[in-house]
């Protein structure tokens, strides 16, 4: 059975109940009010009956007219007393007795004052109807007073049951609400404690939390819905980590394609290059003698060739390590990669004076080998570039941002290059000056993005022409 | 003192040019014995193929050895030739086109003495050359010949 309808139920069974209640409290009242009236009526008589009996001494002690219209009217007050209640038929006749009776004494009476008969005779008869209507009285009282007594009797025994009842109907309502309440406890609070526990296991993770929830009602309905909810939630999670495992097999087989080509390319390209330099030596040396300024200076710029393509293919293969390599995340001391580059740019060309000032403490979050790319571009580039000047200076540092993150910077006081190409700086292969101004294959900077955007950072430049060039970026 | 053989594992005539004429320059004057892919440097070393009846005790001083060879790689005569006992403790430099950590690292693990990148400009590349002869041939001390390992 449904819950609505068990509550439904009870919520009818109490309506039901207070009504009985209501009613019970009313005809119980009713009842005594009746019972009341009745043995208040019942007293009145009795007072009447003593004031006629007063009223018929008297009219037989003076013989008033008076009186005998008192008797009368007391009479009839009396009889409509008893009309107005059903009291039964003695106590009617009684007083119709008692009417006769009187009847019969003024006539007796007034023959005796018309008539003049013998008193004694007349006395005799006299005492008989006195007695007569004594005794009727007396009848008519015990009734009154029985009546009397009934009622009270009537009053309290309607009390007694309409007690024994009403506690009966409050102890049934009580039950009934007590009934209630357990329906509410059993079938709708346990269920629903079970269902948050499912529901928080799910929450937790655990996938495979159901209700073992059987009945047919409406908590039943929801717990079947919630197994049904779950099982689609679990399905749905087993078919999203399968799509992601066949993302990421996919993912690895193209890195391992790349990674292929790569290899591929460091070897098998370099090798032609290595023919070309080293035959054009070759030629040079030992054909020296038929060969011409014009045929040697030729072959020179055969072998500048091959050389500069052998560096572009390792730039290329650098880049394509950043983007394609695992990043190691960690704690790097920047001031001391910086350091170390220095040294390394200082021992390539220990004729130069240059000045390097690099802050120290400078640690950041990132991977080793990637920031050490950075650098060495960035450093290796404030070098070359500040090449052509006598001194140079080179600057490694920190600045504070607006935002609160500090960004790092490389500034030479070299060549410069003009802000109007500043977008061009980092695409690959893209460079601001001649090949012979400054060497280079213009891959370096398209590394050092990668390389800072991979960590979730930005690069950016500014610089002069011939007042040097500075080189922010933040990790 | 007779001189020792350099055995040099490469496939590409090129290379092969440009090296022996580099030996040339450095005045390196060692027999050179090339072996043209693997499965001839391993028929030199052991013997075999189109070298046998050669006097396997004399072993060469150093192998310079590609990576990239046909029929048998690089690795797999480093495998094989650190597998047999005749030619475990030879002393071999890995010359090669490729500086790719993968091939260093494994190089390495299968038991090469140096890992040697060759240059695009023959200049440096003679000048390695040069300088591997000087320290194999001359500097180091290799393991005595005819001994087992």
């Amino acid at each position: 059975m449904k819950i609505k309808t068990k509550l439904l139920l009870t919520a009818g069974a109490s309506i039901a109940v207070a009504l009985v209640l209501g009613l019970v409290v009313f005809l119980t009242n009713r009842q005594v009010d009746q019972a009341m009236a009745k043995g208040q009526t019942a007293d009145r008589m009795l007072e009447h009956v003593s004031q006629l009996n007063n009223v018929a001494s008297d009219y037989m002690l003076h013989g008033e007219e008076r009186a005998q219209t008192q008797w009368y009217s007391r009479y009839d007050s009396l009889a409509n007393l008893l009309a107005a209640e059903e009291f039964g038929a003695s106590i009617g006749e009684d007083l119709q007795g008692m009417e006769r009776t009187f009847a019969q004494l003024v006539a007796s009476r007034e023959l005796q004052a018309a008539t003049g008969a013998e008193i004694a005779v007349a006395e005799a008869g006299e005492e008989r109807l006195v007695a007569q209507l004594s005794l009727r009285s007396q009848s008519f009282a015990a009734d009154a007073g029985e009546l009397a007594d009934e009622s009270r009797a009537e009053i309290s025994s309607t009390r007694q049951r309409a007690t024994f009842l009403i506690l009966a109907l409050v102890g049934a309502l009580l039950a009934i609400v007590a009934s209630a309440g357990f329906v509410i406890l059993w079938n709708i609070g346990n269920p629903i404690a079970r269902l948050t526990r499912a529901a928080e296991g799910i929450a937790k993770g655990d996938l495979n939390a159901r209700l073992d929830i059987t009945s047919k009602d409406e908590v039943g309905i929801l717990g079947r819905a919630f197994n049904t909810m779950a099982g689609a939630l679990q399905d749905s999670y087993t078919q999203l980590e399968r799509r992601v495992a066949e993302r990421m097999a996919e993912l690895e087989a193209a890195n391992r394609e790349l990674e292929a080509f790569s290899y591929s390319v460091s070897h098998d390209l370099r090798a032609p290059l290595r023919s070309i330099d080293g035959f054009s030596h070759a030629l040079v040396e030992d054909q020296a003698d038929k060969l011409d300024e014009q045929g040697k200076n030729l072959l020179g710029r055969v072998r500048a060739a091959a050389q500069r393509m052998g560096q572009l293919i390792d730039d290329l293969l650098v880049l394509s390590r950043v983007t394609r390599g695992e990043m190691h995340r960690e704690r790097v001391d920047l001031s001391g990669l910086a350091q170390a580059t220095a040294e390394e740019l200082r021992k390539e060309g220990p004729e130069r004076t240059a000045e390097f000032i690099i802050a120290d403490g400078l640690v950041a979050n990132g991977d080793e080998q990637l920031l050490r790319v950075v650098l060495a571009n960035l450093l290796g580039n404030a070098w070359k570039f500040t090449s052509k000047h006598e001194k140079a200076r080179i600057e490694f540092a920190a600045a504070r941002q607006q935002s609160g993150e500090p960004a790092y910077f490389v500034r030479d006081d070299g060549a410069g290059f003009d802000m109007a190409y500043v977008d061009k700086l980092f695409g690959p292969f893209q460079r601001l000056h001649a090949m012979h101004e400054f060497p280079g294959s213009g891959v370096g900077l398209a590394s050092v993005q990668r390389i800072i955007r991979r960590h979730g950072g930005r690069v950016w430049a500014e610089a002069e022409v011939e007042h040097g060039a500075t080189f922010y970026f933040t990790l | 003192m007779e001189k020792k053989a350099i055995l040099l594992v490469e496939d590409n005539p090129d290379d092969v040019a440009l090296t022996l004429r580099a030996f040339d320059e450095s005045k390196v004057s060692n027999e050179v014995v090339v072996a043209h892919d693997g499965a001839e440097a391993l028929d030199y070393l052991f013997a075999g193929g189109k070298f046998a009846g050669r006097d396997v005790n004399a072993m060469p001083e150093v192998i310079l050895l590609d990576l990239k060879l046909s029929k048998v790689d690089g690795l797999e005569v480093l495998r094989r030739l650190r597998a047999d006992d005749r030619t475990r403790l030879l002393p071999v430099v890995i010359l090669a086109s490729s500086k790719e950590e993968s091939d260093v690292v494994n190089g390495y693990k299968l038991g090469a003495n140096s890992y040697v990148r060759k240059p695009v400009d023959f200049g440096q590349f003679a000048k390695a050359v040069r300088d591997l002869g000087l320290y194999w041939l001359i500097l180091n001390e290799g393991p005595p010949q005819g001994r087992r390992a």
